[in-house]
């Protein structure tokens, strides 16, 4: 099950080149059972957002069995729950889904996108950022402490 | 006893359910065969039986395991039998581990495929998805494939359509042909 692996391959530190992308383990993807965070800053002023990606839903645990049949194989794209907390004065959580392609190396989350290569993040207003993998133990940290 | 299933229209006729459960039952052992081939085709291309790949996902799942075991189990964590599986048998023991999950993989989908020692392939198979559970590698997709597994392991699939019939045929006796 090439699904389940480590976490903490995950936990590093920003993309560069030679980084796999986002969300990836060794195997390209991020595990069925693997939950990762990140966190966006804006270029400019704005409000940091965190995302929490959860386990894959029970269904899209049991639709991987097809990743490994030739002439199916993985799909082009999963989707998996996520939580964005918006790290204003005060926090706000939304649960969403997230969209990650495994071809193109993005992920479209509540109307923004995230490049996995460069870590590059677009709002859904189109103001620019940053996104870089962090800890999740640090997430409840963030939401609670209000603001970076 | 009932009569041995022949691919005929008179068969059909008489038993049309029977007929369409053979069907189902012959589209799963299929799907697995190419599941199963499919699956240790990516092993053998990461080498998991000649070298140390399988120590380092071993590595990270321990690892995974002991991080969020501690939140999930409490003090108790240790007992769980993922940890000491992966840490006292399937890490020491990690390329004989990846042989025998490369082969089993590799030699239950063609025995799926070929419906040639098809029951024992369909143990070997649930065999292999328990182990992977008892080392801390389960999520819902094991459930579909134990219960497909276990389809083939208690039916006489290699009979109706596979290489079983005929050697079942020339060695009576003999348990692989079943």
């Amino acid at each position: 099950m090439r699904k389940i692996v480590g976490l903490l391959m995950l936990l590093a530190a920003p993309a560069s080149a030679a980084d796999p992308p986002l969300l990836a383990n060794q195997f390209g993807e991020l595990c069925t059972m693997c939950e990762a965070a990140l966190r966006c800053e804006p270029t400019a002023t704005g409000v940091h957002t965190v995302y929490v990606f959860h386990k894959k839903g029970f269904i899209g645990q049991m639709m991987t069995v097809l990743d490994y049949v030739p002439f199916i194989g993985p799909p082009l794209w999963e989707e998996r729950p996520v939580t964005a907390i918006a790290l204003g004065a005060s926090p706000t959580r939304n649960a969403a889904t997230a969209r990650l392609s495994l071809k193109e190396n993005g992920i479209e989350v509540a109307g923004a996108t995230i490049d996995r290569t460069t870590g590059a993040w677009r709002t859904a207003d189109g103001a620019a950022g940053t996104c870089k993998i962090i800890d999740k133990a640090d997430v409840a940290a963030l939401s609670a402490g209000g603001s970076n | 006893m009932s009569t041995p299933f022949s691919w005929s229209g008179q068969s059909f006729r008489e038993r049309p359910g029977r007929y369409l459960g053979v069907v189902a039952v012959l589209a799963v052992r299929t799907f697995m065969a190419l599941f199963f081939i499919g699956a240790g085709i990516n092993k053998l291309r990461n080498a998991w039986a000649w070298s140390d790949y399988l120590e380092g996902v071993f590595n990270d799942r321990l690892a995974e395991l002991i991080a969020t075991g501690a939140q999930t189990y409490g003090p108790f964590y240790l007992n769980s039998i993922a940890i000491p599986y992966l840490k006292y048998f399937a890490i020491p023991l990690y390329l004989p581990v990846g042989m025998a999950v490369t082969a089993i993989e590799v030699f239950a989908g063609l025995g799926f495929l070929l419906g040639l020692g098809t029951k024992i392939s369909g143990w070997l198979g649930l065999f292999l998805m328990a182990n992977f559970a008892l080392g801390g590698y389960y999520d819902a997709s094991l459930l579909p494939l134990c219960a497909m597994a276990l389809l083939i392991a208690v039916t006489p699939s290699g009979q109706w359509l596979g290489l079983d019939r005929r050697y079942a045929q020339r060695y009576p006796n003999a348990i692989w042909f079943k």
